[in-house]
């Protein structure tokens, strides 16, 4: 690999084209990887073919938000680690006097000696107005400062690598969505000088949690008249939500009735 | 999703159920086609007959309004309403003429009245229309009220609006017929329209028609002697939740994956009934 990086490192041929187009309804039949429809599952695979991931990867990496594809800050470390380009990559976490996560400093470096550090605080986050009650910026602090971190210095470092795509967040996105809601442990080491090798990196993930599919009327209604829902939790409900809510009424009524 | 949908309606999802492909024409390519006659003079008798109990109410409730324009009177004013609209419309072999007569034959002369009751003549559509007294809630008569109902597993509301809500507490539609169409009891229990509005009427925590009763009032266009059907129907729990379960579960994943097929058996499959006839290549196009 040389320093003259494409924008596009592969273009994909007539087979490829080929295998995308019928791979994208499985895709989307198959619900694993949250697309809308047929077309958007064949750009995220494009996409990703052309950034040289393989084409279920594509799905882990690339989402489409308001109809334009957008890389994942994980996705973007992928293809920064694969391009061999990367010089140097520290991520420094900073907490406050109680030890809560307070900073994330992210310092990316190219083998050409190019290098660049960004830090992103909570009250950046604040500013922002990403903190909201309950959500993943209250609950992952360290998690969601460092992918902001690492976003915003790879848009300066290695914006050849991702091919001007957004990120998620830039295309106002919540990046808790973006299924990475994780407190990784990091152990990195930085090359005392800018050298070809690759940095040393350990990077532990937990298993990422399988999240229960949301309740539906048709699951209640599989256990429960509807004259019997409206009896016992008085209305109909309007979310999965209150679905949930109304089902956890119904097997205290069928308890106590028996 | 191929479209940005931000609500749909009981007549979106009947249109999807009766055609997949007529919707995508009306809600994903958002083609305009003429409006029909039909169209234009049931809404102009639509409004005539909310405008006429409106002014009912409100020399009820003490407002403004002193003096009550029979439905005739409405009705000429919401079908110039109607052509001033500068909507581009169909006639279909009628003139605007001829339309204007009907009107003001089915509001001024007596009119046979069935349903709700043994038959029975009224001395014209005003006379008929009192019957329908508005519920009043806050000094207002409850008409054309918007309701929204959410159900789970469809990320975008349900919108519709009510035509009246009578003091009985019972939820109206008006509709326009042919002369020859005759609804039937069975007919009005197997609409859409009733289940979602007593849904979403209910989410809202409405609690003055227990017994889910639901009455469509049907004007039919007679050049003769008038004719009106009142038809009162009672829905149940089962059937409401049983409609939402099929939207959340099959209407709305069908219109995300694009799924538009033809659909070559539904009575709306010929050039009169279909807007987008001649440019679908399974129709005329």
């Amino acid at each position: 690999m040389t320093e003259e990086r494409a924008l596009m490192t592969r273009v994909p041929d007539l087979q490829a084209w080929q295998l995308i187009e019928s791979i994208a309804p499985v895709a989307l039949a198959s619900r694993l990887f949250g697309v809308a429809s047929q077309e958007q599952a064949a750009l995220i695979m494009l996409k990703g073919y052309e950034f040289g991931l393989s084409l279920s990867a594509s799905f882990e990496f690339i989402d489409v938000i308001d109809g334009k594809p957008a890389i994942k800050p994980k996705g973007m470390l992928a293809l920064i680690h694969n391009s061999g380009q990367c010089g140097g990559l520290t991520v420094t976490d900073q907490t406050d006097d109680n030890g809560k996560p307070y900073a994330c400093t992210v310092t990316m470096q190219r083998i050409n000696g190019f290098e660049f550090t960004t830090r992103f605080t909570m009250n950046d986050a604040q500013n922002a107005g990403l903190i909201k009650s309950k959500g993943a910026w209250e609950k992952y602090p360290a998690n969601m400062l460092r992918w902001r971190a690492i976003g915003y210095c790879a848009d300066i470092v290695f914006p050849d690598l991702c091919g001007g795509m957004y990120r998620p967040e830039e295309l106002g996105a919540n990046v808790n969505a973006d299924g990475e809601p994780i407190e990784a442990e990091y152990i990195v080491t930085t090359p005392a000088q800018p050298a070809p090798a690759p940095q040393t990196a350990v990077y532990t993930e937990p298993p990422i949690p399988t999240p229960e599919p949301a309740m539906t009327l048709a699951d209640l209604l599989a256990q429960w008249p509807a004259h019997r829902i409206i009896e016992v939790y008085g209305g109909i409900p309007a979310s999965a939500a209150q679905v949930a809510e109304a089902k956890e009424k119904l097997e205290q009524a069928d308890a106590s009735a028996s | 999703m191929p479209v940005h949908l931000d609500h749909l309606s009981y007549s979106s999802i009947s249109t999807y159920l009766l055609c997949p492909r007529s919707w995508k024409y009306r809600y994903v390519d958002k083609i305009k086609t003429p409006v029909s006659t039909n169209l234009i003079f049931g809404s102009a008798m639509h409004e005539a007959c909310e405008a006429y109990i409106r002014e009912g109410a409100n020399q009820l409730t003490g407002q403004e309004q002193t003096s009550i324009s029979a439905v005739d009177v409405h009705f000429a004013d919401a079908w110039k309403y109607q052509l001033d609209r500068n909507q581009e419309i169909d006639w279909q072999g009628e003139s605007e003429d001829s339309l204007v007569k009907l009107g003001t034959n089915m509001t001024t002369k007596e009119i046979v009245v069935t349903g709700g009751g043994p038959e029975r003549k009224c001395r014209n559509m005003s006379v008929f229309l009192n019957d329908f007294e508005p519920l009043i809630v806050d000094n207002e008569p409850v008409i054309e009220k918007r309701v929204s109902l959410s159900i789970p597993g469809l990320p975008i509301p349900l919108i519709g609006y009510v035509d009246l809500i009578t003091s009985d507490g019972v939820p109206c539609d008006f509709k326009t017929a042919s002369a020859k169409s005759r609804w039937s009891a069975e007919q009005a229990r197997g609409e859409l329209q009733p289940l979602i509005y007593l849904a979403a009427l209910a989410q809202e925590g409405y609690a003055l028609n227990p017994d889910l009763r639901f009455r469509y009032i049907i004007l039919r266009k007679m050049k003769t002697t008038p004719k009106a059907q009142v038809i009162e129907i009672k829905q149940t729990w089962d059937a409401i939740f049983e409609r939402l379960r099929m939207i959340a579960e099959d209407v709305w994943p069908a219109i995300e994956a694009g799924a538009f097929p033809p659909n070559e058996s539904s009575w709306k499959h010929n050039s009169r009934y279909c807007d987008a006839w001649d440019i679908c290549p399974y129709g005329g196009g």
